[in-house]
């Protein structure tokens, strides 16, 4: 079923709980920011060969927990799975569906 | 007796045009890990009558079980499957989905595909996967030959017979009869209140041990519902969940004639207790010595001990050292203790004697400071709320500790210069890394463990177990059906377990499982009648022939019987069950040659049709047999 | 499930927490007939077990003993359940106080009072899903695109702002947290159901029961709370409920990994009363479970893990329940290193591992320091709720709710009002169970005393809700 517009309600709703909320917070969107980047970024390291923690946060430069937690959610929802094991470590790969996506 | 229509009829099989779900649980990973369930929803649909194969990650979750009851709805299905972890957890769950689906429960089959598949067979993927597939082949084979069963309906005696006086079968009865359900209690000594009777203070409210007694006992005395039988115990149990029939045996009268009473009640609560442990004599020196005794020896003599006398006095002899050695009689291991009388070790934990023997050493330091007093332990086990306050102020009061380790107990001798003297305790001490110490002490006390014991009831706690086949575990206390799923039952029926008879408790926790045990029998009590599950003989009196074969396996008494018909004009006789004593073991099925006698849910066409499910050539779609 | 518009009037009985504790108590209690309402803070009932992976000493499948249990609840005909729901006050009806005698023959606190019992102060907190509409299809969670760290995974893996809370959660709904919302409206665009609803408020409702069980359960103290080990500079000192979910096929990582890298841990050490048993930090008592989860987690991970060391640091192995004992020994026969040793302190080491600083009891000789790259401290148990500012419930000294009567070890000071379970001290799972049993009948002979009729299966009254305030 494809998304289908909000009705005039909703966006008021949503509008009046944007208000409630206090507005999207600075953090908020900073938050948002750097999820999407680090998202973008270990899709692309991850897009040429199977790769371990240690691995992604060297090519993006970002901490090796940060890169385990970024892993985790794209694990949770289908994006990247298991590749076997080098040295210590869980290689990672984008899942098919999440690889033709790219 | 069993009302007509409560008599198991036996039905024809096959039925055929079925719409069958098989539903597939992926246990979060715990099977399709291993277990391809892909491959094994794709091959269940080619089974017959397969009309939907689905895959879920929890099947015993609420989206999982609605998934079920809604196909069956909407898909129309007749019959259901599911393949997941053992039926021992989860049958009855999906038994309910089904129901909730509006089919009758029992149109079901539960296929394990986890402890019988992925899990036995963790290095086999494809041979998991295919075993799986079979055992779902089977499972669709025999529900082709199932029908609609009902409960068991039974009258249920709105009473119950609790045994043991001591502090749990008390709570239970008091529970109980304030839920307004009547008791029976039976004691077999001549006074309530148990072990409680002679101990001295209760940890960790430090209230006399016969404060707590004589509350509970008034207010059971004031109950009108609980009446009290003691020195009398259970010699006879017939019958069923909601109707057994016991006979208990009281004192000889003066004729020389022991009084026995009839009851009819519902459930059971066993409350028999524990007994000390009793070391072998030579044990630690335990009788050989007269200054080595049992820590409820020693609680006794010094709850009598004169609490202005300057020094403790122990048989007339000023003792100036006491030395507990704790785990004595428990946490035995294999090769180092010598095995109890039935071969086996006492290999578990006692649970209450670490608080209690601190309890004890503190004790002994308040009231006679002068007194030097160690403590000989392997580990300190004040685990529950408050005990180990007494552990702390143990410390601060000076008890002196000392550890041991498990396989080098420590010895205790007579000095052989002088056995008048001090005895000897040799060791190695663990706190101060593995020194070997002579202590020399005045009194040696055993913290002994618990056992099952049957000093209060003779061999009749024996017996017990046996009349009401409770089973027992390798503790040799009874043995619950699951510690957390149904901890407070066994695998009796209408049998229940109140407090340290099912193992070593604290008076807490003895309470607890009392509270718990009658919660259980007082929900069995909303209803007027017991239901019990469908899965008994069944006699097919078309096919009957009167052989009585059937009889000469039967291991349950007046499950089965011959009884005289009419049939067509002829008096003939027939095998007929009851219902409330058959307890479905299939022994008589086996035997019967005409399969005249099945057990419902498990008949022999139906054996039939899963070994031809097993079998099949699962690439080919299988006639119906 | 129960929304707190649908909820039906007059329950005999109010369970605060939907753990294990809560549950069993409300279906022992039901299942003698009487109407009892689970209140859950959390958007799913399960408490702490849901979260755990197998559990000693039979290494059951935690989900396998709980999801029955809370499947069971959400379907029992005398049982209500409202999650995200929090208790704010319980407030004793006038005459509860004084006509009430404690001890006493007919079973102590049952005097009570005839009519209101304890006015109990909800409020229930938004979801933004209506659960009448939801269908828990995750289709909202997958268009969701704002992650955050997921408490349930004590926060090592992710959750999305509106999402179905765990795997197997119940009620199985989506629930919109607007801590993590950034009102993109993309949820509401693809529910087929449109059950979402951003107008959503927070509502107050009093209800008034004769009986209140608490079972609002344990957190564990603060992973911080020694500075000497200094959790606070590496992500590779955990707690036990952390090591729980690494164990979980369906965790964060779905295997065991350590946090700061991933890396599969080779060398794995629990450190054992690391939040209890210990003065300074004003946790005198034992917290009971450390000893046979630490024993448990090391089997565990002996299987997970096969060429992994195993160390458990440790003063006094209390294996005190049923099979308990036997279960320690076959750990030591499976070649777990039990070391009987004071840890001094824990330094972060290089690359990422960990420095732990012993004195061995056993052994003896100088202080040792051995290297681990993953440690484990085993927290004490603190309780979760602290009811003595909105409840008239006495605590004991360690915290929890008093528990008077020797004699009654379910019975609070206030009559009417029972505890099951770790608010009332730490427990395993086996004796809140059986506690739990003993708190649904000194609650249903409370009851029994007030309405001394037989209670029978009737369904709710139906009729009025809940005026809401």
């Amino acid at each position: 079923m494809p998304p289908k517009p909000l009705t005039d309600t909703q966006k008021h709703a949503l509008t009046a709980l944007r208000q409630r909320m206090g507005g999207i917070s600075d953090a908020k969107k900073q938050h948002t920011r750097a999820l999407n980047a680090a998202r973008q970024a270990i899709r692309q390291a991850l897009a040429q060969q199977p790769a371990t923690v240690p691995a992604v946060a060297q090519a993006i430069h970002r901490p090796t927990h940060e890169v385990l937690w970024h892993l985790t959610g794209m694990r949770k929802y289908g994006q990247i799975q298991e590749a076997g094991e080098e040295e210590g470590y869980v290689l990672y790969t984008l899942t098919p569906a999440s690889a033709s996506q790219n | 007796m069993p009302s007509s229509d409560t008599q198991p009829v036996a039905q024809p099989t096959p039925v055929r045009d079925l719409r069958i779900g098989v539903y597939i649980c992926r246990c979060g990973g715990n099977i399709s890990d291993v277990v391809d369930v892909e491959q094994v929803a794709q091959a269940s649909r080619h089974l017959p009558g397969v009309a939907v194969a689905r895959i879920h990650t929890f099947m015993c979750s609420d989206p999982g079980q609605q998934a079920i009851s809604e196909d069956i709805q909407k898909e129309k299905l007749d019959r259901v499957v599911v393949a997941s972890c053992t039926p021992f957890l989860h049958e009855l769950t999906f038994r309910g989905a089904v129901a909730r689906g509006g089919l009758n429960p029992y149109l079901y089959e539960h296929v394990n595909i986890r402890e019988q598949c992925s899990w036995a067979h963790k290095h086999d993927p494809a041979g998991a996967t295919a075993k799986a597939t079979r055992l779902i082949a089977a499972a669709v084979g025999k529900l082709h030959h199932v029908r609609p069963l009902d409960q068991v309906h039974l009258p249920n005696h709105r009473k119950a017979l609790v045994i043991g006086g001591g502090i749990a079968g008390l709570k239970a009865a008091a529970d109980l009869a304030a839920r307004g359900i009547p008791v029976l209690l039976v004691e077999a000594s001549d006074r309530l209140g148990g072990r409680l009777n002679d101990w001295g203070r209760v940890f960790p409210s430090e209230q006399p041990a016969r404060d707590l007694v004589a509350r509970l006992v008034d207010q059971v005395r004031q109950e009108a519902r609980i009446e009290i039988l003691l020195q009398s115990q259970l010699t006879a149990v017939t019958g069923f969940i909601g109707n057994f029939q016991a006979t208990i045996t009281g004192p000889l009268g003066p004729a020389g004639q022991a009084h026995t009473t009839q009851a009819t009640v519902g459930v059971i609560i066993v409350a028999t207790g524990f007994a000390p442990y009793v070391p072998r004599d030579g044990e630690f020196l335990y009788r050989q010595s007269p200054r080595v005794v049992t820590l409820p020896d020693f609680i006794r003599g010094l709850g009598e001990a004169d609490p202005q006398a300057p020094s403790l006095l122990w048989q007339g002899r000023a003792v100036r050292s006491v030395a507990f050695i704790h785990c004595v009689g428990s946490r035995q291991l294999d090769g180092v203790h010598e095995p109890q009388p039935d071969g086996r070790i006492n290999n578990y934990c006692s649970r209450v004697c670490c608080t209690t023997t601190l309890q004890q050493a503190l004790a002994v330091k308040r009231q006679f400071p002068g007194v030097e007093v160690f403590d000989l332990h392997q580990d300190i086990r004040t685990y529950g709320r408050g005990h180990e306050d007494y552990y702390i102020q143990a410390s601060q009061a000076g008890v002196v500790f000392f550890r041991y380790h498990g396989d080098e107990p420590p010895v205790v001798q007579v000095d052989p210069a002088d056995p008048d003297a001090a005895l000897r305790l040799q060791f190695k001490d663990y706190l101060t890394w593995g020194e070997e110490l002579i202590l020399p002490v005045d009194l040696v006390v055993l913290s002994v463990g618990m056992t099952p014991g049957n000093a209060l009831v003779g061999d009749g706690d024996h017996s017990l177990a046996q009349m009401l086949k409770i089973p027992t575990g390798e503790d040799r206390f009874y043995q619950e059906i699951h510690p957390k799923l149904r901890p407070v039952e066994v695998s009796v029926n209408g049998v229940l377990l109140a407090g340290a008879a099912q193992g070593p408790m604290n008076i807490q926790e003895a309470l607890s499982a009392a509270g718990a045990a009658a919660a259980k029998a007082s929900a069995m009590f909303v209803k007027d009648d017991v239901e019990l599950h469908p899965f008994i003989a069944a006699v097919d009196p078309e096919l009957c022939e009167g052989t009585g074969q059937c009889l000469t396996q039967c291991e349950y008494e007046g499950a089965l019987q011959l009884v005289e018909q009419e049939i067509a004009g002829q008096t003939v006789r027939r095998a007929q069950v009851n219902p409330g004593l058959c307890v479905g073991c299939g022994a008589c099925a086996a035997v019967c040659p005409h399969r005249a006698i099945n057990v419902n849910g498990w008949t022999v066409d139906q054996y039939d049709a899963m070994v031809d499910g097993l079998v099949a050539d699962l690439a080919q779609p299988a006639a119906v047999a | 499930m129960n929304t707190p518009q649908s909820i039906q009037p007059s329950p005999n009985a109010l369970v605060v927490g939907g753990g294990i504790a809560g549950l069993q108590a409300a279906l022992d209690l039901a299942d003698q007939g009487h109407r009892v309402l689970i209140v859950e803070r959390r958007p799913s009932i399960g408490g702490t077990m849901i979260g755990l992976s197998k559990v000693f000493p039979t290494l059951d499948c935690a989900s396998c003993i709980t999801t029955p249990r809370m499947s069971a609840a959400a379907h029992h005909p005398n049982i209500q359940i409202l999650t995200s729901t929090e208790v704010k006050a319980i407030a004793s009806a006038s005459g509860a106080d004084s006509g009430a005698k404690s001890g006493g023959n007919s079973g102590g606190n049952s005097g009570g009072n005839s009519g209101g019992g304890h006015a109990v102060t909800l409020l229930h907190h938004p979801t933004f899903v209506n659960a009448d509409k939801c269908i828990g299809c995750r289709l909202c969670e997958y268009a969701c695109t704002s992650e955050y760290p997921d408490a349930f995974e004590q926060d090592l893996g992710a959750i999305r702002a509106i999402a179905v809370p765990f795997t197997n959660a119940i009620p199985q709904k989506a629930v919109l947290d607007p801590r993590f919302c950034s009102t993109c409206g993309a949820c509401a665009r693809v529910c087929p159901t449109d059950a979402i609803e951003y107008d959503q408020q927070p509502t107050t409702l009093t209800i008034q029961v004769p009986v209140v069980i608490v079972a609002s359960g344990f957190q564990l103290n603060s992973l911080t709370l020694k500075p000497q080990y200094h959790a606070a500079s590496s992500r590779n000192i955990i707690s036990r409920l952390t090591m729980e979910r690494l164990f979980s096929p369906h965790g964060p990582f779905g295997r065991v990994l350590r946090p700061s890298d991933g890396k599969i841990p080779d060398s794995v050490a629990f450190v054992q009363c690391a939040g209890s048993r210990d003065q300074s930090i004003g946790v005198p008592y034992c917290s009971r479970v450390c000893c046979m989860y630490a024993i448990k987690q090391a089997m565990l991970l002996s299987g997970a893990l096969p060429v992994a060391d195993i160390t458990i640091y440790y003063m006094d192995i209390r294996a005190f329940g049923k099979g308990y004992e036997q279960f320690y020994q076959n750990a030591r026969a499976m070649g777990i290193n039990f070391v009987r040793a004071k840890v001094a302190r824990i330094e972060p080491g290089d690359h990422d591992d960990l420095n732990v600083h012993i004195e061995s009891v056993d052994e003896g000789g100088p202080p040792q320091q051995r290297r681990h790259d993953l440690v484990v401290l085993a927290q004490g148990m603190v309780p979760q709720w602290d009811p003595a500012a909105q409840t008239p419930l006495q605590l004991g000294a360690d915290g929890f709710v008093a528990v008077p009567d020797p004699l009654a070890p379910c019975r609070t000071n206030h009559p009417g009002v029972f505890v099951a379970g770790t608010a009332a001290g730490p427990a395993d799972i086996v004796d809140t169970i059986a506690q739990a049993g003993a708190a649904a009948m000194e609650a249903g002979r409370f009851l029994r005393a007030l309405s001394p009729a037989p209670a029978a299966l009737a369904p709710a009254p139906a009729g009025e809700s809940y005026a809401l305030v």
